[in-house]
């Protein structure tokens, strides 16, 4: 009679060997960076040349600041920030006569004072030159686009006459990024 | 009895004591069976995470536009932790790809953007040569799984090696908005059962 000895060492090898659930290798690469609050005037000067400033004529107003040479005169610069705290002011530099040395006679002016607007992002930010500094700085917040500059309220001390010479100004408007970041996320 | 027929006598008694019983054997058998897992695993360590981060700095050049040398500025960044040696136990390993914008939490606007789309490349070498990239687009769902055209390659060296470029606003003229921006590349190799 033929012995035959079957050892089922397999039974117990497929029990330890059964298959594990599948095991996956997982890549993840973060990816971070910043951009820094910044504002930029792409557009960064206009000239407003308004020519003669005192009336012509013969009447009593002859020689006398034309108002209607300054009001309204209006330029259009361009910028951007890309902030939300972003901020805008302007200020008004009065028009002084730069030929003429020294306090002007009475009855004479040799300054002229008027106001500024700057309207960007349909916010406005005002100053008169009346007084030294900037205006009221507001939020202006993100906004790419035109920055329209207006004068308005020309006058004088006292509407005197204008001495002659080079009247010459500036109006500057400040876009200032101020600081924004907030955490970004996914 | 005389003395020949004791002799006879003893010579059958031997024949019968000594002669040969027909043969019998007995067998063992040992079977044995065994089984691999399907699995993917990186090296070394047998572990099964791969990655780094990529800290881009400033996304912005100059004019506040988005900056253009990104792609080359990832893979300098990233380094060697771009690269990566995985392995599996299957023939056909499958690779899913996705790429994920990198974005701001801060709002946008009209002519700003807070999202940077690009595409993420996984390029994996493959036996018996050969590369395999499994590329993905932000703007588009994750790629794959999809199946290789062979084996990882176990060759002892890095087998995984992944790029990013094509950065881009949605518009691209956007300014970036300020903020902090984050996005990610997930990879998942799978044994491919």
């Amino acid at each position: 009679m033929r012995l035959v000895i079957s050892l089922f060492a397999s039974g117990l090898l497929i029990l330890s060997a059964d298959r594990a659930v599948a095991q996956s290798a997982t890549g993840i690469v973060e990816i971070d960076g910043s951009v820094a609050d910044r504002c930029l005037f792409t557009t960064p000067s206009e000239t407003i040349s308004v020519g003669e400033l005192a009336l012509g004529g013969t009447g009593t107003q002859a020689g006398r600041l034309d108002v209607a040479k300054l009001n309204g005169q209006t330029r259009t610069l361009a910028g951007w920030c890309n902030g939300t705290a972003a901020t805008i002011s302007v200020e008004a530099m009065p028009l002084i006569n730069r030929s003429f040395q020294g306090a002007p006679p009475t009855g004479f002016e040799t300054r002229i004072n008027y106001n500024a607007d700057a309207l960007a992002n349909r916010v406005t930010a005002s100053d008169t030159s009346t007084t030294a500094g900037a205006g009221t700085t507001i939020p202006v917040g993100l906004f790419t686009g035109d920055v329209v500059v207006t004068v308005s309220g020309s006058s004088t001390a006292t509407g005197g006459l204008l001495v002659a010479g080079v009247y010459t100004s500036k109006i500057i408007v400040t876009l200032t990024p101020n600081v924004s970041f907030g955490g970004g996320s996914k | 009895m005389d003395k020949f027929t004791k002799l006879a006598l003893a010579a059958l008694s031997m024949t019968l004591i000594t002669s040969p019983a027909e043969a019998q054997s007995v067998n063992g058998t040992v079977d044995i069976t065994g089984s691999v897992a399907p699995k993917c695993l990186v090296l070394p360590g047998a572990g099964n995470s791969f990655g780094t981060l990529v800290a881009l700095g400033e996304l912005a050049q100059a004019d506040g536009r988005l900056a253009t040398d990104l792609s080359s500025r990832f893979s300098s960044i990233g380094g060697t932790g771009l690269i990566a040696r995985v392995v599996c136990t299957s023939a056909n390993p499958t690779v899913a790809v996705d790429a994920l914008e990198i974005t701001s939490a801060t709002p946008s606007t009209t002519g700003y953007a807070n999202r940077v789309d690009f595409a993420a490349r996984v390029a994996l070498s493959v036996t018996p040569s050969g590369i395999d990239t499994i590329s993905n687009d932000s703007r588009n769902a994750a790629t794959g799984p999809t199946a290789l055209s062979g084996r990882l390659a176990n060759n002892g060296d890095s087998n995984i090696m992944i790029t990013a470029d094509t950065f881009a606003t949605p518009v691209a003229t956007d300014l970036l908005v300020a903020g902090s921006y984050t996005g990610r590349i997930d990879i998942v190799i799978a044994p491919g059962l």
